[in-house]
């Protein structure tokens, strides 16, 4: 049997004035899966994430996750349809602390939180944030990060590594089905990427499936099964990394050709 | 089309007034990334100084200019140092800035009762020159003409400064990005604190030149100045310093056209076309993007 | 307990407090208006929180929400003969249909939406005192609600009205929707992201902080009851509720109310006699707070931070 498509990509463009940065561009993320999206700067890697995850509209083309049609829709509806993403450059709440940074994302999950909200209600406890019963949930993305110690500090008081770690912890508590995760392993050391790595791993067995962007090959290489080279706009590489490695246009497209 | 011409004409005139009331906020947004809330306050300072050197020197009050350009180079610094440091660490240097110079004007405004009082101060038309010149049939106060040249020749300055010295190039890198400027060797906050000068001298001698297009001052002038002054602003593009002689234009002939036509209207239309620009094309008629989702 | 519980007890006795010293107050001191006038501040000034502390929108031109709810609450007893306590309410949904109006504004950031509001509000003002429209609006000339006039009614609905405005702030304090505003405040793309319809959350909060300026207003003309339309769309009162919200603390229930006690105290200490006196001292004042301390007095007390309301 093969594996379930969750969300495909059918022809999308995206213009930045005369800039195509996204042309006719097909991509399919299975159940299960972590894609790995690679390509020189400028590729449309992220404009793709971007279009992806509602912040830009597509210009033309079709968008469909779990078969419903999702181009256009905003951001924050597709969070409560399940898909989330976590920025190249961290953007925390910077003056909420780390617990509450997670809180607004799992209260605003799109859980339903009427029903708990009247039997709060009833108890006169509904001036309290915490009706949704969304303790559970802030307490396994924190800890699936690993920010239990931090998570009273500011947001503001962390190094860029735990910021990116924050906001992988935001996008795990609105539950998402599929996780776009951009440049995260940029700039962080070994020890660093390789802890992130564990964790998109650990990710995967939740039955969460993930793009990763990324320009760093041992990363790409040691999580993802499959890989879609982009080069101005398109996609022109679909498989394994090994065989991307011994692919001519690939190769020449890295190469600086 | 007597009255048309009289508000093509006085709109011009005006229009390039007001371009230089408006340049010196121009130019401190640009460089700094600071409102300065309390532009219309140091205009309302060049022009008592104006007032001094007329009634109580009996000097033209034109040859305030240089001593104003001076002292006000001096204020510039000080107020650049006292403040842009520090609030360029801070976590929203551009609202706070906003909020800050507020405070500032008020500052400025209560010194000012202390020192000029509340009356209304005024300056007769005929020093700048008697009677009047005729355009295109119609006749013009010379004063006018001759604070509309003025203006002129001040903004002519700033173009020159800006495109043609060495100094004026380094401010305009620090425009596009003070990382990068500063990054190239350009000492960031010394240019700034010049360009700070600049900026209030220019408010000033705008200021000299009030008492003859706006009539009659006193210390509370300031805080409509300012918004007159973002409307000009931000009609040319905010942080652009040539694009507001459009604003200033287009405001002098939206300014006669309605005193021409719907008198008791008149006050609405610096705030009218300000919401409009805003909203149509928020980044000014010439400039770069200001909104958010 | 959990801390946010006890803030929300601390915050809701504060509140009781309040209320009740207000209600009592009168019984044993006579400076009738002045209580008026600080019971007002409070309410603008916990209003302008509202917007300003939970979204970080300056509302420069606030002071158009109070002006429209005074001329709408006014104008309603006297053309249309409506009751004082319904025109007052209808004066607030008025303040928030000139609030729907304007959300246009809210698509711009930072100092340009401060300018396009204070604009608005003056704006508005030109116009309602446009001398064409005196048939309507007096024009230049005022508004005499006499007929209706009634000190202790009218202080007691005052009253009720801070009350509401203390409550609506704690509520964005305490509740998960105020969170959401807090995050979209820090950074809205990252909000929406987290699932937060952002558009939707501050429009709302628009929305509140217009309809207490406009109940302020109304209440404010009925209490009056002779004022003029640069009584209600003086600028000043923008710039006393937002000096009173910076000095106590932004997105606290406790800031804005010791900013007003303390600073409006010090205005009819020193104010009113000598007014150029009072205002550099307020510039002074502001020009000090915005160098070294930013978030306002609430802001010394880090240790106890979180049992702040």
């Amino acid at each position: 049997m093969s594996p379930k498509e969750i969300l495909k990509v059918e022809n999308v463009e995206k213009r930045f004035g005369g800039l195509k940065a996204l042309n006719k561009v097909n991509l399919s993320v299975y159940e299960n899966e972590i894609l790995g999206l690679v390509g020189p700067n400028g590729s449309g890697k992220t404009t793709l994430i971007n279009v992806i995850s509602g912040i830009y509209k597509p210009d033309a083309g079709k968008i469909y996750f779990f078969g419903k049609r999702i181009d256009g829709i905003a951001t924050y509806k597709l969070a409560h349809l399940g898909i989330n993403r976590t920025f190249q450059i961290p953007k925390p709440f910077h003056g909420l602390t780390v617990r509450e940074n997670v809180e607004v994302a799992a209260l605003y999950s799109g859980k339903q939180c009427l029903k708990s909200f009247f039997k709060h209600l009833k108890n006169f406890k509904f001036m309290e944030k915490g009706y949704c019963n969304i303790e559970d949930d802030v307490q396994t993305a924190i800890s699936i990060v690993g920010l239990d110690k931090l998570q009273d500090k500011q947001a503001t008081q962390l190094n860029t590594s735990e910021q990116k770690l924050l906001g992988l912890a935001r996008a795990l508590a609105t539950k998402p089905k599929l996780l776009l995760v951009d440049e995260i392993a940029a700039g962080l050391n070994q020890e660093e990427t390789d802890k992130i790595a564990e964790i998109l791993q650990t990710l995967v067995k939740k039955s969460i499936s993930i793009i990763v962007v990324e320009h760093l090959m041992h990363f790409i290489h040691k999580i993802t099964s499959r890989v879609v080279v982009m080069d101005s706009g398109s996609p022109i590489f679909e498989g394994t990394l090994e065989q991307a490695a011994n692919d001519k246009r690939v190769v020449e497209v890295f190469l600086g050709g | 089309m007597e009255l048309f011409f009289y508000a093509l004409i006085s709109g011009i005139l005006y229009g390039i007034f007001f371009a230089l009331v408006g340049i010196g906020l121009n130019l401190i947004f640009g460089v700094m990334r600071m409102v300065n809330l309390a532009h219309g306050d140091f205009i309302m300072l060049g022009a008592f100084g104006a007032w001094l050197a007329y009634s109580k020197l009996n000097m033209n009050p034109l040859l305030a200019i240089p001593i104003e350009i001076f002292i006000f180079m001096i204020i510039g610094f000080g107020v650049y140092y006292a403040f842009v440091p520090r609030l360029s660490k801070s976590r929203d240097p551009e609202m706070l800035s906003f909020i800050l110079f507020f405070g500032i004007a008020q500052i400025i405004e209560a010194l000012a009762i202390f020192a000029f009082g509340n009356n209304q101060k005024s300056i007769p038309f005929s020093t700048l020159g008697k009677g009047s010149i005729s355009i295109l049939s119609q006749s013009i106060p010379f004063s006018w003409v001759v604070s509309a040249a003025i203006s002129l020749l001040m903004i002519g300055f700033v173009y020159y400064y800006l495109y043609f010295t060495r100094t004026g190039y380094a401010t305009r890198a620090i425009m596009s990005s003070p990382e990068e400027a500063s990054s190239v060797g350009i000492d960031v906050s010394k240019i700034s604190a010049f360009a700070m000068g600049i900026g209030l001298s220019l408010a000033a001698i705008a200021g000299v030149l009030a008492p003859f297009m706006i009539g009659s001052i006193d210390p509370s002038i300031g805080a409509s100045l300012t918004t007159t002054s973002f409307a000009i602003v931000v009609i040319g593009s905010l942080g652009k310093p040539i694009g507001t002689i459009l604003g200033g234009i287009i405001y002098g002939l939206a300014m006669m056209f309605m005193q021409t036509y719907l008198a008791s209207w008149t006050n609405l239309v610096p705030y009218v076309i300000l919401i409009l620009i805003l909203l149509v094309k928020p980044s000014g008629l010439l400039g770069k993007k200001v909104r958010n989702a | 307990m959990r801390k946010k519980n006890i803030r929300l007890i601390i915050g809701i006795i504060l509140i009781l407090v309040m209320t009740a010293l207000f209600a009592l107050l009168p019984k044993i001191y006579n400076n009738n208006f002045l209580l008026f006038n600080i019971m007002l501040y409070i309410a603008l000034a916990e209003g302008l929180n509202l917007i300003y502390g939970f979204t970080g929108y300056l509302p420069f031109g606030y002071v158009g929400f109070f002006g429209i709810g005074a001329y709408s609450a006014s104008l309603l007893i006297l053309l249309l003969h409506v009751g004082v306590v319904p025109a007052i309410l209808l004066g607030g949904v008025a303040a928030s249909i000139v609030g729907i109006i304007l959300t246009p504004l809210l698509r711009l950031s930072g100092a340009y939406f401060a300018i396009a509001n204070l604009a608005a509000s003056q704006a508005i003002y030109y116009i309602i005192s446009n001398p064409h429209l005196e048939n309507i609006t007096q024009g230049p000339y005022g508004i005499m609600l006499s007929s209706v006039y009634d000190a202790t009614a009218s202080y007691n609905a005052m009253l009720i009205v801070m009350f509401f405005a203390f409550m609506l702030v704690l509520f964005f304090r305490q509740s998960r929707f105020g969170l959401s505003l807090m995050a979209i405040r820090e950074d809205s793309i990252t909000a929406s992201v987290a699932g937060v319809n952002v558009v939707l959350a501050r429009t709302i909060a628009w929305l509140l902080s217009a309809f207490v300026a406009g109940l302020c207003g109304g209440v404010f003309a009925w209490y009056t009851s002779v004022f003029y339309p640069e009584t209600v769309f003086s600028l000043n009162i923008s710039i006393f509720a937002i000096v009173f919200v910076l000095f106590g603390g932004a997105a606290t229930l406790i800031g804005p109310l010791i900013g007003t006690v303390i600073l409006y105290g010090m205005y009819n200490f020193i104010g009113i006699s000598t007014p150029q006196y009072f205002q550099l001292i307020y510039g002074l004042l502001i020009v000090m707070l915005i160098m070294f301390l930013p978030n306002g007095v609430v802001s010394l007390f880090k240790k106890v931070k979180d049992y702040v309301p």
